[in-house]
């Protein structure tokens, strides 16, 4: 084989291997495609759900829809529509995005994206005084006061819980989820700058 | 042969469009993705294997909202691509290479990179503890670096100033570097590697999260090489010098040592690296391929870290260390063996608070105290006993500083800091940090950036004599300054995102050694004004199988306002292409990285050819467990060439390695 062909096979190997490895197709040589982190989270929020028990309000029936507001810059984008008007405990799930800075009293669960974190400490008091549930994922917001905070740990999604926040919010957290999260007790030592 | 050509040709370009097509990544299911996704429970979900997206990633903010533009390199990364110095690993940052003289490593910085300059630039940090030490001001990048490149987290590289918060050094760039902590750890790892020119490494570290909160770190390692047997050059071939061959004078060594405990809200961290060169090229006037002529550096520090993070998004920070630096020159002159040595001590208190005011406002303020107990330099001859210098130096600066970033609504950021530092030497200077972010879209970026920056001279540049035989001091050195402007253009994608910068770069009073005429004698002064501008552009980009791929390009100017002269070694192009492509679900990563580095002048105003090199490294994991092996070759097409050096070598350029192989195997238990 000429010194040139050998180059261009070479070439085209290297962009097969790129291409096919980089794609989301099914099954091959690469093995299974990595999934999307917020479709996974979301999945997790629908579980979350039916392990946790929200403070009642008042004027809404058993069966009023519950709010999930993803709050500030949406990273989600199509991730939560599997669950759009699913029900959990009866209640049919409603998950819209509240750009920052707008009203989200009305929400259920609250998901507090990185760029809130400005806003932080008063949504934080906001939603322990409504009794909302919050969710993160940012380093550092469950010590902050967020209920749930997603964390990654070798590729997998993992969860912390500040049980003293959602105490304070009156949102009863299940034995199950404890089990399986990290708990989050008092301002631990984070060497994240 | 043709057609078995055309046919494999044939058969692979059919092959590239197949895999683009392709469905909801995960779970593999004839199933509907939707309704597979609302059956999987919460054990299940844990287990999932997530991408690593570019877009809304862990650092996104940080690197968006950043009052610079910052490259972030993992561990990972460092893993992939079997980088084997700090060097190596900055060199794949658009805009930055490096030249190595054979006993030291220099960087250089959108177009700056003067030969001879010990790197004293640029700030490093270790989890927040300053790395540059206070006799050079030097950073030591190379094998002499403090550091494991195994136990780094991760690597953040803000370009640009960051006088305004770190104060000295932080002129062209700020380098963070994060450590592996002992909870990723979980237990033992061990380390055994071999390469090319007689090289040999081990290492073993331990870490560990204990289950009553008490975190640590332990890694001790030695690397030993032999360095290339025979080296050439042109300007020793005559037969007194052995006619230009240094025959095994390169060996290189080092032992480092690192531990970090933490518990609560307290850390302790403490490094030490002693590296051993033997120098081959006869810098300085040394006698020519002679073992004797070598530099050993020792750099150690400690510390003790308090962190607490209040309920309200508070946060106090305070250090306490003490750090150290040793340097040892043996230079032989016609047998003769002379002795060059400094030692650096010095204690380094600060503290920080940082918050949020009003929700609108995040603010840092903080002080930092240096006392510089040791700063001594002296050089004598070992026989005659003959005293050229013994300087005994120490002072004390302090520096307090302010930022805060203003939230404006609707995406605008406003971020400003101010810090004072002062110096026994020259007195107080201020330096100024604006930075104004906002979103035109909604993954789009555009930053305008304003800052200044110096560095002190070092007492290096300004005590350093040798009773008048060929250099003086200049105790009245000014820092040398910088202002910059930098306009940033940042895009994000789910799978790619990247940003384009445009800079124009102002030095004054640049600390440079120069001959008196008066005297003929070698001195720094504060004479050249530089202005560099240039364009940069960083793509990364994330598939959905864990390919990544980060390319760089930058395209440079640096000026030299006093002569209009462009600078030495400033190349005007730089290019970098890396991609890791993992295979049989990630038990093999091909990682092939491309660095193009455009033609430069020498120190003597000739040109220095440009060149392309290629390294490829093959990481095997999880094949057996909990061992991994990484194969890599340097420079596979066995490219010659050359970097310029400072003004101590004969030399104008010194040959760099040809092509050069490493096999690292890793085991954790």
């Amino acid at each position: 084989m000429g010194r040139k062909n050998f180059f261009i096979v070479g070439v085209l190997l290297f962009l097969f291997l790129l291409f096919s490895a980089g794609s989301e197709a099914g099954e091959g040589w690469f093995g299974p495609p990595r999934a999307n982190p917020y479709q996974v989270k979301a999945a997790f929020i629908y579980n979350f759900l039916q392990f946790i028990e929200l403070p009642a309000r008042p004027h809404q029936g058993p069966n009023a829809p519950l709010n999930i507001a993803v709050l500030g810059e949406d990273p989600f984008d199509q991730a939560f529509e599997p669950f759009q008007g699913e029900r959990v405990h009866g209640r049919p799930l409603k998950i819209q995005v509240v750009p920052s800075g707008q009203d989200c009293k009305e929400a259920h669960v609250l998901f507090l994206t990185a760029s809130e974190r400005f806003r932080l400490p008063q949504l934080v008091r906001q939603a322990q005084a409504l009794g909302q549930l919050t969710i993160g994922d940012t380093e550092g917001f469950a010590q902050q006061g967020v209920m749930i905070n997603f964390y990654e740990e070798q590729r997998k999604i993992r969860f912390e819980i500040n049980l003293e926040a959602a105490k304070a919010g009156r949102v009863v957290i299940s034995s199950h989820l404890l089990k399986l999260a990290r708990i989050v007790k008092k301002n631990p030592f984070v060497l994240e700058k | 042969m043709i057609r078995l050509q055309n046919f494999l040709l044939f058969f692979l370009l059919c092959l590239i469009p197949v895999p683009l097509f392709g469905s909801d990544p995960l779970p593999p299911s004839s199933e509907d993705p939707g309704a597979r996704w609302k059956r999987l429970t919460l054990e299940e979900l844990m287990e999932i294997e997530v991408a690593s997206v570019y877009g809304p990633s862990k650092f996104y903010q940080k690197v968006t909202e950043a009052p610079s533009s910052i490259t972030i390199i993992t561990g990972e990364e460092i893993r992939k691509f079997g980088w084997r110095t700090l060097a190596e690993v900055l060199r794949s940052i658009a805009g930055v290479f490096f030249t190595y003289d054979r006993t030291y490593s220099y960087l250089g910085v959108r177009g700056f990179g003067r030969p001879g300059d010990y790197n004293t630039r640029v700030l490093l940090l270790i989890d927040g503890q300053r790395i540059n030490e206070n006799i050079y001001e030097s950073l030591l990048l190379g094998n002499e670096f403090i550091l494991d490149l195994e136990l780094i987290d991760r690597i953040e590289f803000s370009r640009g100033p960051g006088s305004s918060l770190y104060g000295s050094n932080a002129f062209l760039a700020t380098v963070n570097i994060f450590t592996r902590r002992g909870r990723e750890l979980k237990g033992v790892e061990t380390e055994v590697s071999s390469g090319s020119q007689g090289t040999y490494k081990g290492r073993v570290t331990y870490g560990n999260l204990s289950p009553k909160g008490l975190e640590t770190v332990f890694s001790a390692s030695y690397y030993h090489s032999e360095g290339k047997g025979e080296l050439y050059f042109k300007e020793y071939d005559d037969p007194s010098t052995h006619f230009g061959i240094a025959s095994h004078v390169d060996q290189d060594r080092y032992g480092r040592l690192f531990a970090a405990l933490s518990f609560g809200d307290f850390i302790v961290q403490g490094a030490w690296n002693e590296r051993k060169k033997t120098v081959p090229t006869a810098s300085f006037g040394t006698d020519f391929n002679h073992p004797g002529n070598r530099v050993k550096d020792e750099r150690a520090y400690i510390n003790l870290k308090y962190r607490r993070l209040f309920f309200d998004g508070t946060e106090l920070f305070a250090r306490l260390s003490y750090d150290r630096y040793r340097y040892q020159g043996d230079y032989l002159y016609s047998g003769e063996m002379n002795k060059d040595y400094a030692l650096g001590e010095w204690l380094t208190l600060e503290s920080r608070l940082s918050g949020v005011f009003r929700e609108r406002h995040r603010w840092v303020a903080g002080w930092e105290f240096s006392d510089n107990f040791r700063q001594t330099q002296k050089n004598y001859y070992e026989e005659s006993g003959r005293v050229l210098l013994d300087d005994e130096r120490t002072g004390r600066n302090w520096g307090v500083y302010l930022q805060d970033e203003i939230s404006l609504g609707k995406g605008l950021l406003f971020n400003g800091g101010l810090r004072y530092d002062h110096y026994p030497s020259f007195g107080g200077t201020w330096h100024p940090r604006l930075a104004l972010i906002f979103r035109p879209m909604d993954r789009t970026g555009v930053k305008f950036l304003y800052g200044t920056a110096f560095r002190a001279p070092s007492v290096f540049e300004r005590y350093y004599h040798d009773q008048g035989i060929s250099a003086k001091p200049n105790p009245t050195l000014k820092p040398e300054k910088i202002s910059t402007y930098e306009g940033v253009v940042e895009q994000w994608e789910r799978y790619w995102g990247g940003r384009l910068s445009l800079y124009y770069y102002r030095i004054n009073d640049l600390i440079s050694q120069v001959l008196d005429p008066e005297d003929g004698l070698l001195v720094y002064k504060n004479i050249d004004r530089v202005v560099a501008k240039g364009v940069e552009t960083e793509w990364e980009w994330r598939g959905p199988r864990g390919v990544t791929a980060r390319f760089g390009y930058a395209y440079q100017r640096a000026e030299d306002r006093t002569t209009g002269q462009e600078l030495t070694n400033s190349p005007r192009h730089l290019a970098r292409l890396g991609v890791n492509i993992p295979l049989w679900g990630d038990k093999v990563c091909f990682s092939p990285e491309w660095s193009f580095l455009g033609p430069r002048k020498n120190p003597s105003g000739e040109k220095a050819e440009g060149f392309l090199i290629m390294n490829f490294t093959v990481l095997l994991q999880k094949v057996i467990p909990d061992l991994e092996i990484t194969a890599s070759v340097y420079n596979l097409g066995d490219r010659f060439y050359a970097d310029p050096v400072g003004a101590e070598h004969r030399q104008e350029c010194i040959a760099q390695d040809g092509r050069t192989f490493r096999l690292k195997i890793i085991y954790r238990f």
